[in-house]
């Protein structure tokens, strides 16, 4: 299968394509509506000022969302993705670009299936990792028939 | 585009959009500002177009630290998430800081 990652192609250290965001305002308020996360810190600048914030920030559902198609877009539609989590560190803001970043850290198997952790996080345009977070994903093996 | 599931799936984490009902505390607290920490996702089924959700959210622990923002509150909420055949497909633990 064409673009398709099997665990035996997978090394530990190896890097997940980066996935590159820059949300806007306008997205902010889209995922406000979609998630019911009408806190205003995520769209009225002056509340947001009040609180200490530099700004609005991003929501963090969103940002793990974004860390969620980091691993399900490597993992291909073959691969299943059974963990993520992430940690909201440092606050990330809209109108910049983020990038969501992955390495493998682990290759095993268990319960008949084939495995690999990553970690995983979110830089802001500084280079500074506001969003830690790890990921297990099931792979297709060659030696398991996939048709 | 067919998948190997039959139909579409749903995103890792558009369950958060269920607008699980969170539990209320049975006291209140002196803090009016709130922070999202952090999200811990299990997967166990799918979430297939046209399933049937039902959301459980648990309050399982609550503790209390110092930092640079001052005192803060950490809640962890654990939400399980149904399908119509009371399977688990998803489990969500959250974090909200309120401080």
């Amino acid at each position: 299968m064409a673009g398709q990652i099997f665990w035996e192609d997978v090394a530990i250290g190896l890097a997940l394509p980066p996935l590159v965001k820059c949300p806007t305002t306008r997205q902010l308020v889209q995922y406000a509506g979609a998630s019911g996360d009408f806190y205003e810190i995520h769209y009225d600048k002056d509340f947001a000022q009040q609180t200490g914030l530099g700004g609005v920030i991003i929501h963090g559902a969103l940002k793990s969302a974004f860390l969620g198609q980091l691993v399900t877009d490597w993992a291909g539609p073959l691969g299943t993705l059974k963990r993520l989590s992430c940690q909201y560190r440092g606050m990330d803001y809209p109108n910049q670009p983020i990038t969501a970043r992955g390495i493998v850290t682990r290759k095993y198997q268990a319960g008949g299936e084939h495995l690999v952790d990553c970690t995983i996080w979110l830089e802001n345009p500084a280079g500074e990792n506001t969003t830690p977070g790890s990921a297990t994903v099931v792979l297709p093996s060659r030696g398991s028939g996939v048709k | 585009m067919p998948t190997r599931y039959g139909t579409l799936i749903a995103p890792p984490t558009f369950l958060r959009c269920m607008r699980a009902v969170q539990p209320e505390l049975p006291f209140a607290l002196p803090f009016e500002r709130l922070l999202d920490g952090g999200s811990d996702w299990e997967y166990c089924q799918s979430v297939r177009a046209g399933d049937r959700i039902t959301a459980v959210a648990r309050v399982t622990d609550i503790s209390e630290r110092s930092g640079r923002i001052g005192l803060m509150i950490f809640i962890k909420t654990l939400i399980t998430y149904r399908n119509q055949f009371d399977d688990i497909a998803a489990t969500q633990t959250s974090t909200l800081i309120r401080y």
